[in-house]
């Protein structure tokens, strides 16, 4: 849930990437990382063991000032994918203000994604979240490998589906910004409805964006924008 | 002079046929088909032994073997609990309330001649 | 189930917190590191946290002066607004912030940022900027002694300002690093602990459902038991009168019958005791099944028990034309078992034996004294090197001439209500329980029952019990 302290002129959102294990998660916070101009971001915290995979979760801030003087950051959390990490991952998702869902394109982890997608849902609900209403965008990440559902398909099934789909290839470091944009813009909507941010902070939803997705050095490698669902 | 048997159940063909049996041996039979019925008749007469059912509408047999030791004329008198509840349960609550032997639903003429001649010929 | 629904009373997570810069730091070795900043540049150093609570605070030579000067309420009060001010009052994020002091001395401010947030703050100083002229200090009071006061100016650092800037920097830049590794430490730490917390509550919330579900099971089982002891009692209530007036009319108690009329009573009576065993076979299974089987032990010779089932079953041996033998091989000690129980068994396998038996065939039951290995019990409270090898058993082997079962058919004749032909109940009788039962009732001895065959030859069961299976 979004924090929100006035006299100390601060916001702090939450966003956390949730998918199955080896979609690559810590992949995109990684091509962000690199990506992201160093006064814009903190440092990439990667809590895991020895193992190649995320074990425990990874946090990454990104924050700017306004013009108006209030600090706006915002907390980029993955979650651990293997399925023994549940705790863990119910905990992470705590108070989460928007969710990008992290789905692997190849045909074969169709039921990885699925049951992904439920255990989400369940952990919403265990933590109380509203499922209808938070804001959640999907990115079909791995679009550089074989064996995966056609650029197509994905347009078809996105037409079907209320939130926005994103195509990526984190590890090239593709769709990653637009994917964050993504589930920025409707988690930042989201709460300006319900508090009348941009109104108490003076800032709008642009500038916002553009400062905390500023780039070391531009990037125009914009991955296609599939679909836009019914929220706005 | 002939040993004087009370016969109590609420099923008038066991009644029916617990008496038959007995009477073809020479014993007196007197009946009652209720608890009511046989502490009455218990408080008005002499007996030698009482064949008792435990499962019966008002009174149970139970209950009818706790009042009969309960009374001083009666305490001497052998009670014989003949009934198909005989689960642990029961037997342990029947020999509770006073009652000296079970012999088990269904039985055989030979079964309840042999308990009886064992309780009453002692 | 509770921790299904959301718990609105929960604990926010370690990673909702807003740390304090003391929260991150391990303050003794920061102050290490302070200090020797400190030191090799000859500067004294003060630490804030946000809400202007002093971490840290290392004085240099500089600071002879400030302490003379305190001396003086006029000076007290000079110095405290000054510190008042370096402490609070608002400084740029983005750089280093001036301060000087109305002594003309410099302090050079900067925050210390966590996640782009300030959560605390430096102060370097005092010194004197090379090339700059101190104004003279005003009148303290009557003592003042303003040569003193000079002398002490001499004590305080003269260095160029881009240095300090350079050091702020340089401090900062490790105070950040510290700040980093404390934050990962402190979010793993809490983080194992947390999911730990979270996992033990699942577990307790999963714990208490299964309890209810099994408090309500046993709840049902008793009431099932209930049932089928009630159910009994109300089956074999009718049936004393079906038995009991058979019995009487075939005694010719109600007047002499003709053949045929006292071969149909006859059959209303046996059929009525068929329906009788196999009420007391469901009941005697259900006990066993529900655990409610309790057997009361008694040092018994099982001769004797053999022979007793064996006088049972003689009249069924006799219509069929099969003889029945003993033959014990050793001396056979008595065993402790719950008689009724083994009789119940025994009279069951050798019914089997007999019914299922040839015409003219012959059943022998042969009791022995064996050792059996036993298997080591790891459930038990002593070690398994405590238990003992072997054990003395009773066999009693139980041997006929009849059809004999299928290898495939001997695991399964065990089981409840299977007949190797499900035509062989309308030709044999029996409910399909006995050998269920006699195997349940010799487990629960701590014995065991098996089956060796030969179609078409006969069949070897085999009865082992030990001489005292314990408590």
């Amino acid at each position: 849930m979004v924090q929100i302290n006035l006299g100390k002129r601060e916001i702090t959102m939450k966003l956390v990437y949730y998918g199955p294990a080896l979609s690559g998660k810590t992949t995109n916070l990684q091509a962000l990382h690199q990506v992201l101009d160093p006064s814009a971001r903190g440092r990439l915290m990667v809590l895991d063991t020895s193992d190649d995979r995320t074990l425990f979760f990874d946090l990454m801030p990104v924050y700017f000032r306004t013009r108006s003087g209030f600090t706006i950051k915002v907390k980029l959390f993955t979650v651990p994918g293997q399925v023994i990490h549940d705790s863990t991952r119910r905990i992470v998702l705590q108070g989460a203000d928007g969710v990008a869902f992290i789905a692997d394109s190849q045909k074969n982890m169709m039921k990885e994604n699925n049951d992904s997608w439920r255990d989400m849902t369940a952990n919403l609900k265990k933590n109380a979240l509203d499922i209808e209403h938070l804001p959640i965008v999907i990115q079909f990440n791995k679009r550089d490998l074989i064996n995966i559902r056609s650029d197509e398909e994905i347009a078809e099934v996105a037409k079907r589906g209320k939130e926005p789909v994103f195509l990526a290839s984190a590890i090239k470091g593709d769709g990653v910004l637009e994917t964050l944009e993504g589930v920025l813009r409707l988690s930042w909507r989201f709460l300006n409805k319900k508090h009348d941010l941009e109104k108490k902070l003076d800032v709008i939803e642009d500038e916002i964006i553009s400062n905390l997705l500023k780039k070391v050095s531009p990037n125009d490698s914009r991955a296609p924008y599939l679909g836009n669902g019914d929220r706005t | 002079m002939s040993k004087r048997i009370l016969v109590v159940d609420d099923d008038l063909d066991i009644v029916n046929l617990e008496e038959k049996i007995l009477k073809r041996e020479g014993y007196e039979v007197v009946t009652a088909t209720d608890g009511a019925q046989a502490l009455a008749l218990l408080s008005d007469q002499d007996f030698d032994l009482l064949l008792l059912d435990i499962m019966m509408p008002g009174i149970d047999g139970f209950e009818v073997s706790r009042t009969v030791r309960q009374r001083k004329t009666n305490t001497r008198l052998p009670v014989v609990f003949v009934t198909a509840k005989d689960d642990a349960a029961s037997m342990k609550e029947g020999f509770r309330s006073g009652g000296t032997v079970f012999l088990s639903k269904p039985f055989t003429a030979n079964q309840l001649l042999k308990v009886v001649r064992s309780m009453i010929d002692l | 189930m509770s921790h299904e629904s959301p718990d609105s009373s929960q604990e926010i997570s370690v990673l909702q917190h807003n740390f304090k810069l003391e929260d991150l730091l391990d303050l003794e070795s920061f102050r290490e590191v302070c200090a020797g900043y400190s030191d090799l540049f000859q500067l004294g150093l003060k630490i804030f946290d946000s809400s202007g609570v002093k971490l840290v605070d290392i004085k240099s030579k500089g600071r002879d002066l400030c302490a003379y000067l305190f001396s003086f309420p006029k000076g007290k009060n000079l110095c405290t607004r000054e510190v008042v001010h370096i402490r609070d009052s608002r400084i740029s994020l983005d750089g280093l912030t001036e301060h000087v002091c109305f002594t003309g001395l410099h302090y050079v401010l900067a925050p210390i940022l966590h996640e782009g947030v300030m959560i605390g703050r430096v102060v370097f100083g005092p010194f004197v900027p090379v090339g700059y002229t101190l104004p003279s200090l005003p009148q303290m009071g009557e003592n003042f002694d303003s040569q003193t006061a000079s002398s002490l100016v001499e004590r305080v650092r003269k260095t160029q300002k881009q240095v300090v800037h350079k050091l702020v920097r340089h401090l900062i830049q490790t105070i950040e690093v510290m700040l980093y590794i404390g934050y990962k430490h402190a979010l793993t730490s809490r983080m194992h602990l947390e999911a730990a917390t979270s996992s033990y509550n699942e577990l307790q919330d999963k714990n208490i459902a299964l309890e209810e579900s099994y408090r309500r099971l046993k709840e049902l089982d008793r009431l099932k038991s209930n049932f089928l002891a009630n159910v009994s009692h109300e089956l074999r209530t009718p049936l004393t009168s079906v038995i009991g007036y058979s019995e009487m009319l075939l005694e010719g108690l109600a007047g002499d019958l003709g053949e045929e009329q006292s071969g149909y009573i006859k059959t209303i009576m046996e059929k009525g005791e068929q329906l009788l065993s196999l009420i007391t076979g469901i009941l005697d299974y259900s006990k066993i099944e529900s655990g409610n089987l309790s057997l009361t032990l008694d040092w018994t010779d099982p001769i004797e028990l053999v022979k007793s089932a064996i006088s049972t079953v003689l009249p069924m041996a006799r219509k069929h034309g099969v003889r029945v033998e003993v033959e014990p091989k050793d001396e056979i000690p008595r065993i402790r078992v719950d008689a009724y129980k083994i009789k119940q068994i025994l009279t069951n396998v050798v019914g089997n034996a007999v019914k299922f038996n040839r015409k003219d065939g012959k059943v022998s039951v042969r009791l022995e004294v064996v050792s059996a290995p036993v298997e080591p019990d790891l459930h038990q409270d002593l070690p398994a090197s405590f238990q003992r090898l072997e054990e003395k058993m009773i066999m009693i082997a139980i041997n006929d001439t009849g059809v004999g079962i299928a290898p495939e058919q001997q695991d399964r004749i065990f089981d409840s209500f299977y007949q190797v032909d499900s035509s062989s109940t309308r030709e044999y009788g029996g409910t399909g329980l006995g050998l269920a039962i006699a195997k349940s009732l010799t487990l629960a001895h701590g014995g065991s029952i098996t089956v060796n065959s030969n179609l078409g030859k006969g069949s070897e069961f085999i009865i082992s019990l030990p001489v005292d299976r314990g408590p």
